[in-house]
């Protein structure tokens, strides 16, 4: 099934590079994406029925496994519905940025990314997952580049060669963990680690090891101070990019390095060895990230770049729950992935609404913005909320989490960036939200509510990324559920 | 059964949204509709406070751990049919007086969800609940009091935003711990607090505590997080600012008595370092807030002021532990609740008819709206603490609480400090009662004319000035009622 999606994917990414017609590109593209996600919601209730699969080509050293646990589902789930909506939502939004004959490049590209995304994740092979990294970098900027102005290409150009060096310190790391353990299969490195002791007799190349991979991950899902081309990237690239980068692309990355490290080394190990103090720096690396980001986020004009910003530090908030180390850390970042990518999918999308209906980015001059486009303004005030961690909004049962798994392992003093940072995601946020419908501005609009909203039917997708956010908010059991059977199966030893 | 306890808090919620989509343009229908949903929410709760159970009702699992669950108890029916008894006047009061704010159809939504937001917090029946109806109820109240969007409330409204966001999240900071060391996060009068979770953490869950009830007080404007109340509440439409300082304060205050008596329990912190701070900051709150007012010339801003000293004063009573205080406290939250809204209607009868805002500039508004002075005149009274009136009997218990309970020197400095405290409040109100009904000789005495508000402002108003006396002089049911609260969970 897992090959079934990746396959999928690819041979929608070469029918849309072929055609030359940018209408039956639109076609394959959303045609694949809605496929892609009735396979992967297909794919999760067999894994629930009878269990994970796996399947190995080739044999020895170099064989490849494709193993789908309930991670990996929750992940295909993720990328099949959230990206059917975001290139739902480019229908109508593609043709302000992208250039006519650019866009079946442009679906060709988004399906190449999401069809490697998948590979990433499945990959339980550290060569096809390196590969597969290599291969989504160049799809990811390629979709930056897409939209072929001077600054997308610098852009591009700055995310490609820092991911490039980030796949490289992967790679080095890889390299490393193949000469201490001999394998090259996440399973096989855990059993080496786990079962033979190897964290005692060669705990150095371990700690390398996993510091290189950290360090390259790091650049790859923009861990401050890596994130320096994120907002370049994110902010100029066409919105439905922007949206498919932050929301989707950034998450496979760190679930593959969640893959490493909790299936690699397991909790136990984490707990008392060495990797311990390299948890702790990505811990409070992260939390730099998240007070760093916010502020950041607070000093833009620019309503791109702000939301850009704001992913920098919900990046942070996810290396925290990793580097806090336990299982409810862990549970903590895996729902967090869900809860950053509805929420910010659909605050990339409005942005990118805003921008097409007023050719205006400066949030300072987007006063009244409430009258004239009040159901855009309204789903990003939900945006907003769920990132402020409100009741009712996803972003609280994040919030929620990360609480738990803080107050759980003793380190109390997160309480207090965890705080800061909520508070810091309000001061930006709210002021959007208060110029646009409560300013001085808005009182002396005078054209008539509404005269500048979008259709109904071209807001559709975000409305219904809007009704996740709440939906998670309301009822997150099933998934946490879900989520908890998945860091189960991860950490058993030799899956 | 108890399902019925979500309706008095969706039906006004849904009845808020729907004011822009039913187009309500005509001010007639509006009216109408908006005082049917209010008389009806009034109806409700009132009759849920005769006849519920008090078995709990989940409405939402948000995560594995957390529920949304309402419940009714004392406190509960206390809060609520408090609030929604003066959502009704200061409604029929906006009426006249939302002639000249405009955005009326705006007013009305936020104003009429508020209302099923503050029933929310009084059934709320544990903290995830209470902690989601209070953050809602920011949010639903900022826009009421950035109303006017000019510079200077919009100003203001981010203020309060930002205050009120400060305590929310010192609030949930403690909730989360809370959450480890209580057995439950459920209200259980007494309190759940389990003390061999605790162990040898006493400090560190001291400190906890003090900021989860520093943060709620917030809401209840105590120092030192009172600063956004003299600011937002001035700002604010008349009928608004009743509410929110009448009212949403008491939020706060409900908030802290959740808090202190239903989860960590008044035996944790009764002798601590964390009681003398409470009483402390309490005690400077009442006379900083009273000082305040004193030397403030805008009329609506001395009522806050006079809010910020007064909430407190309800907050002291709490922070005595006592349960002699606890009824002072209980009692002096429903006569402030009524008072202060007297106050804020009737200032902002005079700012609707004759446009003044300075209390220097009120020389002999009491001959040109005798009807309107008369009601401040009783409320300010009522708030000075002179018998009969409901201010007297309250303060009454606070001194009683405070001098029969175990803490120190605040069993006389807390006493003192009200009664210098009461001093100023006879200061600050009475002198813009003498000087506008004894304006002094310059006055034109011949020529004044009658300028009273017609009677959609004066009705609410006399209703309520009734009440306040009445709460004064028949007080005996409502005593043994708060007993009766006090008495299960200390």
């Amino acid at each position: 099934m897992g090959i079934a999606i990746i396959l999928l994917l690819m041979i929608g990414a070469v029918a849309a590079f072929v055609c030359k017609n940018d209408k039956t590109a639109r076609l394959i593209g959303l045609g694949t994406t809605l496929l892609n996600a009735i396979l992967a919601v297909i794919m999760t209730v067999t894994v629930m029925n009878s269990g994970p699969q796996s399947v190995t080509f080739g044999s020895g050293t170099w064989a490849q496994t494709i193993n789908i646990g309930y991670i990996e589902c929750f992940m295909a789930c993720l990328f099949g519905i959230v990206g059917f909506l975001i290139v739902w939502a480019s229908m109508s939004m593609i043709s302000h940025d992208v250039e006519e004959k650019k866009i079946p490049m442009f679906y060709g590209l988004v399906l190449a990314l999401l069809g490697t995304l998948n590979a990433v994740v499945f990959f339980e092979s550290l060569l096809g997952v390196f590969v597969s990294i290599e291969l989504s970098s160049f799809a990811a900027a390629g979709i930056v580049i897409v939209k072929n102005q001077t600054e997308n290409v610098h852009a591009g150009l700055k995310y490609l060669s820092l991911s490039i060096l980030g796949s490289s310190l992967v790679l080095m790391g890889m390299v490393i963990l193949f000469v201490a353990t001999g394998s090259l299969h996440i399973g096989g490195i855990a059993k080496a680690i786990q079962g033979n002791n190897l964290m005692a007799s060669k705990s150095a190349y371990i700690l390398w090891a996993y510091g290189l991979i950290s360090a390259g991950v790091a650049f790859k899902a923009a861990l401050f101070p890596c994130h320096i081309w994120l907002p370049d990237a994110h902010g100029t690239a066409p919105s439905p990019s922007s949206a498919i980068l932050s929301s989707l692309v950034l998450k496979a990355y760190i679930v593959f390095y969640m893959k490493m490290v909790f299936g690699g080394v397991g909790f136990n190990l984490i707990a008392n060895s060495p990797m311990r103090m390299l948890l702790n720096v990505v811990m409070v690396v992260g939390v730099v990230a998240m007070i760093a980001g916010s502020v950041l986020a607070i000093m833009q004009t620019d309503i791109k770049r702000m939301i850009a910003y704001s992913s920098v530090a919900q990046m942070g908030y996810i290396f925290m729950g990793i580097g806090i180390g336990t299982e409810l850390g862990l549970f903590a970042a895996l729902f967090h992935i869900l809860s950053h990518a509805v929420t910010k999918s659909g605050l990339f999308l409005v942005a990118g609404s805003i921008i097409e209906q007023t050719h205006n980015r400066d949030l300072n001059k987007m006063g009244g913005l409430g009258i004239l486009m009040p159901v855009t303004m309204a789903l990003f005030t939900i945006g907003g909320l769920s990132m402020i961690g409100i009741p009712l909004f996803v972003g609280f049962n994040s919030k929620w989490n990360f609480a738990s798994a803080i107050v759980g392992s003793n380190n109390y003093w997160l309480l207090i960036p965890l705080s800061i940072s909520a508070l810091l995601n309000a001061l930006y946020y709210l002021p959007v939200v208060i110029r646009a419908f409560f300013g001085q501005e808005a009182k002396e609009c005078t054209e008539p509510l509404g005269s500048k909203e979008r259709p109904i039917k071209d807001l559709l997708p975000i409305i219904l990324l809007a009704c996740l956010v709440i939906l998670f908010g309301v009822a997150s059991g099933p998934v946490s559920d879900f989520l908890q059977k998945g860091i189960e199966i991860l950490t058993a030893i030799g899956r | 059964m108890n399902i019925a306890l979500i309706i008095p808090i969706l039906l006004p919620i849904i009845a808020g949204v729907l004011i822009q989509p039913l187009k309500l343009h005509d001010r007639k229908k509006r009216e109408r509709y908006v005082s049917t949903v209010v008389i009806i929410n009034f109806v409700i709760v009132v009759l849920l406070a005769m006849t519920a159970g008090s078995e709990p009702f989940t409405i939402l699992r948000l995560n594995r751990v957390v529920d949304i669950t309402l419940k009714i108890d004392g406190m509960s029916k206390l809060f609520t049919c408090l609030a929604s008894l003066l959502w009704v006047t200061a409604t029929f009061y906006s009426f006249e007086y939302m002639k000249h704010e405009g955005m009326d159809e705006r007013f009305y939504t936020f104003f009429v969800i508020t209302i099923g937001v503050l029933i929310g917090i009084g059934y709320a029946a544990n903290l995830p609940t209470l902690y989601l109806f209070y953050e809602m109820m920011t949010l639903i109240t900022f826009p009421l009091v950035m109303h006017s969007q000019t510079e200077q409330s919009v100003k203001a409204g981010k203020k309060y935003l930002t205050y009120s966001f400060i305590g929310a999240t010192a609030a949930l900071g403690g909730f989360f711990f809370l959450n480890k060391y209580c057995t439950t996060f459920h209200f259980v009068p007494g309190g759940s607090l389990d003390l061999s979770k605790v162990g040898n953490q006493t400090t560190l869950l001291q400190v906890i505590v003090l900021m989860t009830i520093m943060g709620f007080g917030c809401k209840a404007g105590m120092f030192p997080l009172h600063a956004w109340l003299p600011s937002g509440h001035p700002v604010a439409p008349a009928p608004a600012s009743a509410v929110l300082s009448g009212v949403i304060t008491k939020a706060g205050v409900l908030a802290i008595i959740r808090v202190m008596y239903y989860m960590v329990g008044a035996n944790f912190i009764r002798g601590t370092w964390v009681q003398y701070v409470l009483l402390s900051l309490t005690l400077y709150t009442v006379f900083m807030g009273s000082m305040l007012a004193f030397k403030e010339k805008l009329f609506k801003k001395r009522l806050a002021y006079s809010s910020v000293s007064q909430v407190s004063y309800v907050l002291f009573g709490l922070m005595t532990m006592h349960p002699l205080g606890f009824v002072g406290a209980l009692l002096h939250m429903c006569a402030h609740a009524v008072i202060k809204n007297i106050l804020f209607l009737s200032a902002g009868a005079v700012i609707y008819k004759r446009h003044k805002t300075y209390v220097t500039e009120l020389k002999g508004i009491g001959k040109e709206m005798p009807i309107t002075m008369w009601c401040f005149t009783i409320a300010s009274i009522a708030l000075v603490g002179i018998p009969p009136t409901s201010g007297f009997e309250s303060k009454w218990f606070l001194a009683m609480g405070a001098l029969n309970s175990d803490i120190g020197i605040f069993r006389y400095l807390g006493p003192a400090t009200l009664l210098v405290s009461a001093f100023l409040t006879a200061g600050y109100l009475l002198s813009i009662m003498s000087k506008a009904f004894f304006p002094g000789d310059d006055y034109p005495y011949d020529t004044f004319k009658k300028t009273e508000v017609n009677a959609y402002m004066t009705v609410p108003m006399i209703i309520l000035t009734v009440l306040a006396v009445l709460m004064g002089m028949f007080a005996t049911p409502l005593v043994q009622f708060f007993t009766q609260i006090a008495s299960g969970i200390m």
